[in-house]
């Protein structure tokens, strides 16, 4: 009898039967299915230029310094990556069962959470301070590195400045070859501050030497090294970031201990650009002595300590955040961004602050590092995990006495296995549910309204090898620990809310939308197939005009973001759809969370186009939205539900439709909302 | 003024990107189920392979792309919290991505278990199923015994019976 006669139960002759009519099955299926999928014509030349950037590594850059040379005087390093190194690998991966190389298995190799560390050397580094690769000779020192926007340790383009015994040298790495490969360029004059930005796909590099803007284009086809004076630059810019704005791509640099200036290029090819005129001086004050770009393009400026007493303080746009000790007495700061983490380093002591630029704010994270200075390029993959059952470790709040504050924010941890609890007064408590060693990883969160950091419940997306789950989180006095059913997901599940009761979870994946009675033993819903597939953003009781409908559920989908109307059942299934709200319809929703608040004031807001938001306190009417936008913009109003909190005497407020609240001065708003 | 990569290994590429490009690209969506990302697992998977290949390090290449499809897609969805953090903006066709039959597959009750397999079993059921491989060379495109082969094989079809009996 084989395994799967036993697994099924089957006499030998109908097991062997029912095999033989799953595998005509399943052939027929992914037959079919294989046969669904078009090849792109623009496949073809998306592997071509990739290619060419990986051919290009070896023997390119010596091309470009021939050619540069011919212009410029410029020496070629001779030797440096002439054949593609294969970059020394500290830790070597686990060998797999059959100990044989495995094609692509490089990318396989456990990678936990990493950084790129600047110190003598250029080297990846994890979080906790394992060296995964050296990259950079011996005898070079390496004094900045910056990557391409997207960049992981698996793929994309490094570049870096360095000191070696032959001169100034700008090189790169390209990680697309499953190893490293690279290349480098001997400089008759240093960058300035050592300064260089890559293009945000990879396609260039970019540093100033004295006031002569340099580009090298990374690309075969395109002519080498090109060189532009710039006019009425101010001394000493130093380049830091490359930001691909859609109607305004722009070099950021800074003059250290002199502010941020932005350098306008032409829009267009980036092989074709050049700048457009002078550095624009950016209205940070002078002294900001670095800057960056957040993915979501917000300006952050470091302001450093002045003198004993004064403080270093991290600006993103508006929010400051005051550094903490020992950065916080720092004189000089390097800052440097990359996808969704940063880092603010000061390079005399190696200090470090790892920073996570989210849409609900900048959070901080003290790095333990050796003294270098650091740049954060990339997250990696956890690694998997032993077992499934999540591992809920201890809540660390930050000050045991504010256990009892209420949740009001939620942030899923750049690890993706722990998230944090914001409570009012900056209280925190971060909760990790998977070990550091497993990579299972969460994804979509909600908390339970009401909740607070000792007593509350969080409903997590879990994935771990292909599987994708919805688990709950209790918070305890004693600490965190897993409650209740898994409800196995169909697919990605793309949001999760909870009921404003608190009683039953609404969560979407490739079903639709479901919903789960919360607690022991607690039953997932039918799927409610008539939902239109899209992500649950929110899920609100409200007082609507129709009496017949008792809730409000967000859903965003490719078209935007629609309001579907609700109707509360006795069974478990707790949602049916009245009905998408007409554009024009009014709907008010109660503001679950102002108890505190001395009148309840209500939020009424208008779906569609012309979005209105205006709400009442003390019988006065005020506020607005700022901007126009579609129904999308109602997710902020929607978080109101649990997640807005109103706060005494309101008198008006704008909002923007991201998520952010500019608030007016003297207008004691605080706006949390869930992602 | 720097070339482009010498013609006769253009001419190379084509040939090869002409026979094996639809296979792999099927062969990435089945198991990774997105169209988009299946593209994206095959360009990496040739951006690592052909510098191997014009050095001489590869003896079959059909082979090499293929085992490189699958540790790419297995890689991607390990990766996919945060790729999904740039879906909306790299999905669908805006980037040029054709749409697969989605109506048909989501009515394919088959194809519809098959997803909710663990990525190990997904893997051995689309290698021997639609690549129509056998055992030895399923392990070692997957870098398993033939052991490891076998169970999975057996834990995967006995959870789409399960899966399939539920869905009645």
């Amino acid at each position: 009898m084989s395994d799967h006669e036993h697994d099924t139960g089957h006499e030998p002759h109908e097991a062997h039967e029912a095999h033989e009519a799953m595998e005509r099955r399943l052939r027929a299926s992914l037959g079919q299915r294989a046969q669904d999928v078009e090849v792109t014509p623009a496949l073809y030349e998306r592997i071509r230029r990739r290619r060419r950037r990986a051919a290009w590594q070896p023997w390119a850059l010596g091309l470009a310094g021939v050619a540069a040379a011919a212009v410029a005087g410029f020496a070629v390093l001779p030797g440096l990556f002439e054949t593609p190194p294969a970059p020394p690998i500290v830790d070597e991966p686990e060998p797999t069962e059959t100990e044989e190389p495995v094609p692509g298995d490089e990318a396989l190799a456990p990678l936990p959470m990493a950084v790129a560390l600047v110190t003598d050397d250029l080297v990846l580094r994890s979080a906790e301070g394992e060296v995964l690769r050296s990259l950079a000779e011996p005898e070079w020192q390496v004094r900045s590195v910056a990557a391409e926007r997207d960049w992981t340790p698996e793929t994309g383009v490094v570049a870096f400045v360095a000191d070696t015994p032959d001169g100034t040298v700008v090189g790169t790495l390209d990680q697309t070859d499953g190893g490293s490969t690279g290349a480098s360029l001997v400089l008759p004059a240093e960058p300035n501050g050592a300064g260089v930005a890559v293009h945000p796909a990879g396609d260039a590099i970019a540093w100033v030497a004295g006031d002569q803007l340099f580009l090298l284009p990374l690309a075969s086809e395109v002519d080498g090294l090109r060189q532009f004076p710039l006019q009425d630059a101010p001394d000493g810019l130093v380049v830091q970031q490359w930001v691909d704005q859609v109607d305004a791509p722009t070099l950021l640099a800074t003059v250290p201990g002199g502010g941020a200036w932005s350098l306008p290029m032409d829009v267009g090819d980036v092989f074709d650009t050049q700048p457009t005129g002078p550095p624009l001086e950016l209205p940070v004050g002078a002294g900001v002595v670095d800057a960056a770009y957040t993915p979501d393009l917000r300006l952050v400026t470091v302001t450093p300590a002045a003198g004993e007493g004064s403080a270093a303080v991290l600006t993103v746009d508006d929010d400051p955040v005051t550094l903490p000790a020992p950065l916080d007495a720092a004189t000089e700061l390097v800052l440097s961004t990359t996808g969704p983490l940063g880092a603010l380093v000061d390079p005399t002591t190696g200090d470090a602050l790892l920073l996570t630029f989210g849409a609900d704010g900048t959070s901080t994270q003290p790095l333990d590092t050796p003294a270098s200075a650091v740049a954060p390029l990339a997250l990696g993959p956890d690694p998997q995990p032993e077992d499934d059952a999540p591992d809920v470790g201890e809540p660390v709040p930050s000050d045991p006495a504010e256990l009892g504050l209420p949740v009001d924010g939620l942030l899923l941890g750049t690890d993706g296995r722990t998230f944090t609890l914001l409570a009012p007064n900056d209280a925190t408590s971060t909760i990790e549910v998977y070990p550091a060693e497993s990579e299972a990883v969460l994804g979509e969160l909600a908390v339970r309204p009401g909740s607070t950091l000792e007593d509350g419940l969080v409903a997590v997306e879990s994935a771990s090898e292909g599987e994708v789950s919805v688990r709950f989180v209790a918070l305890t006095p004693e600490g965190a620990a897993p409650v209740g059913d898994v409800v196995v997901a169909s697919g990605e599940v793309t949001g999760i809310a909870w009921a404003p009761d608190g009683t039953h979870v609404a969560f979407s994946d490739d079903q639709g939308l479901r919903t789960v009675a919360v607690g022991p033993g607690g039953t997932a819903g039918e799927p409610l197939t008539w939902v239109p597939q899209g992500a649950v953003e929110d899920w609100v009781w409200a007082e609507g005009l129709d009496a017949a409908t008792s809730g409000y559920v967000t859903l965003r989908t490719d078209a935007g973001s629609t309001l579907h109307a609700v109707e509360r059942l006795e069974d478990a299934a707790t949602l049916q759809v009245a009905g998408q709200l007409d554009a024009s319809a009014q709907v008010v929703l109660d503001t679950h969370a102002n108890d505190g608040a001395a009148v309840g004031p209500t939020i009424s807001v208008t779906p569609g186009a012309p979005v209105a938001l205006s709400w009442s306190a003390d019988g006065d009417a005020g506020g607005g939205l700022a901007d126009p936008g579609e129904v999308g913009a109602l997710r902020g109003v929607a978080a109101s539900g649990g997640q807005v909190v109103v706060v005494g005497e309101v008198a008006s407020v704008e909002v923007t439709l991201e998520g952010r609240v500019r608030a007016l001065p003297a207008v004691p708003v605080a706006w949390d909302v869930l992602d | 003024m720097l070339h482009v990569v010498a013609d006769v290994d253009e001419r190379g590429f084509a040939a090869v990107y002409a026979d094996q490009v639809d296979g792999l690209v099927r062969l990435a969506y089945l198991l990774t189920s997105d169209a988009g990302r299946a593209e994206d697992v095959v360009a990496d998977a040739f951006a690592k392979v052909w510098p191997r290949w014009q050095r001489g390090e590869v003896d079959d290449l059909g082979a090499y792309l293929r085992t490189t499809v699958v540790n790419t897609a297995r890689s991607r969805l390990r990766r996919r919290y945060l790729e999904r953090r740039h879906a909306a903006t790299l999905d669908g066709d805006g980037r040029g991505v054709l749409q697969h039959d989605e109506a048909a597959a989501e009515h394919d009750a088959t194809w519809q278990a098959v997803q909710q397999l663990p990525q190990r079993q997904r893997e051995v059921v689309v290698l021997r199923f639609w690549e129509d491989l056998d055992v030895a060379t399923t392990a070692e495109v997957l870098g398993v015994s033939q052991g490891t082969v076998k169970s999975q094989t057996s834990k995967a079809m006995a959870r789409l019976e399960q899966l399939l009996e539920g869905a009645r």
